[in-house]
């Protein structure tokens, strides 16, 4: 193998590690779905309230209020 | 954790401030059930308002006949007159419409604060207990759920007052069960609820304008809060009157109360409750607080009757 062979070879395996590293199997697509499965983006417009999954624990602030005369 | 507000919507209504508070997660639902009740609570307030001239109380004070085909809101308002009666022994009596008009009480009021004055005793320095009408005329109001008809005396006129307020609070909260946290404020006349039992901070207000006299958490029930402040004007000789009637003189009370405040499961019976135990006065008012409330004399001090609970939802 030519210097020029090793070099190419090592710049293309640069890339695709880059890319697994950063979480695209370049071959199946978007990370976490698994061998086999097709990547699944969620749907534009639903939000994690219609999945039932909370962003953040809340709780409602009732409003404080004066009760007088009228 | 973080903590989000509620849904809230304030308007005219009932001739003076409405408050309709929803607090839900999904923001947009606990809007949509805010503006439903304030459509609710202003159609209430059409067919109710003895200032509206078509309104459905006002066709019926003018209506000649004894049994009158009502809506469902007037069945049930005649028949929260003749509880309101009964409950009060007789102190809280909406036929003294002609009363009130004779004291001047013609035309909508606005609930703005008053010449303080009119905190003092009567005209003559008198301060006496309220009593009923012998004649009780507000046992004659009936309603004939069959026929679907209210039934009274023919000319016998009804104020909607008090009574109309708590019982809208009543309506509109029965819709708002199941919400996380909701509160419908007409006009000083509570209901509060909320399906996670969080504590509101309701305060008293002072009648002489100081800061506020007292200060509870409730999680679930009703306040109300009556007195002779507001909704009082000067007469032609220069007395002043309120529109708090003695239905036993069938004049303005001056009783030596000048504010009261009532707990209760409903506010229908909150407002009640405050009204009697302000005609009743101070020997007797306290007594008449039986969830708790807290009584303003007309020398300023206070009489608190503390509730024994956060929740006194029925």
């Amino acid at each position: 193998m030519t210097s020029f062979a090793v070099a190419l070879f090592a710049v293309a395996w640069v890339a695709i590690f880059s890319q697994l590293a950063s979480g695209n199997d370049p071959v199946l697509g978007q990370a976490g779905n698994g061998p086999g499965t097709e990547a699944k983006a969620p749907p534009p417009g639903l939000t994690d309230a219609q999945f039932g999954l909370a962003v953040a624990p809340q709780t409602v602030a009732p409003t404080p209020l004066t009760t007088s005369q009228s | 954790m973080t903590a989000i507000a509620e849904s809230a919507r304030r308007f005219p209504c009932f001739g003076g401030s409405v408050g309709v508070y929803v607090g839900c997660g999904e923001l947009d639902r606990g809007r949509r059930a805010a503006a439903r009740a304030e459509r609710r609570l202003l159609e209430i307030h059409a067919r109710l308002s003895r200032f509206l001239p078509e309104s459905e109380l006002s066709l019926l004070n003018r209506d000649p006949r004894e049994r009158i085909p009502a809506s469902d809101l007037m069945l049930r308002f005649a028949g929260a007159i003749h509880a309101a009666g009964a409950l009060s022994y007789g102190l809280v009596d909406a036929s003294c419409l002609p009363e009130l008009i004779g004291a001047g009480y013609s035309e909508s009021i606005e609930p703005e604060p008053s010449d303080l004055s009119v905190h003092g005793p009567g005209p003559s320095g008198e301060r006496r207990p309220a009593g009923a009408d012998p004649a009780e005329r507000w046992r004659a109001v009936g309603v004939d759920e069959a026929e679907r008809v209210v039934i009274r005396p023919a000319g016998l006129e009804l104020d909607s007052g008090g009574i109309a307020k708590g019982m809208a609070a009543d309506l509109i909260g029965a819709d708002l069960r199941g919400f996380q946290s909701w509160a419908v404020d007409c006009g000083g006349d509570m209901l509060i609820g909320g399906r996670t039992g969080a504590a509101r901070q309701i305060e008293i207000a002072d009648p002489l304008g100081g800061p506020p006299l007292h200060r509870l958490e409730l999680s679930a029930g009703a306040i109300a809060t009556s007195g002779i402040g507001r909704r009082s004007w000067r007469r032609a000789d220069g007395s002043l009157a309120h529109h708090l009637i003695d239905p036993g003189t069938g004049l303005p009370a001056f009783t030596g109360i000048i504010q009261a405040t009532a707990l209760a499961r409903t506010c229908f019976e909150a407002e009640v409750l405050a009204k009697t135990a302000l005609l009743s006065g101070p020997e007797r008012g306290a007594e008449k607080l039986i969830h708790g409330g807290l009584l303003v004399l007309d020398d300023g001090s206070t009489e608190l009757v503390q509730p024994t609970r956060t929740a006194i939802a029925a």
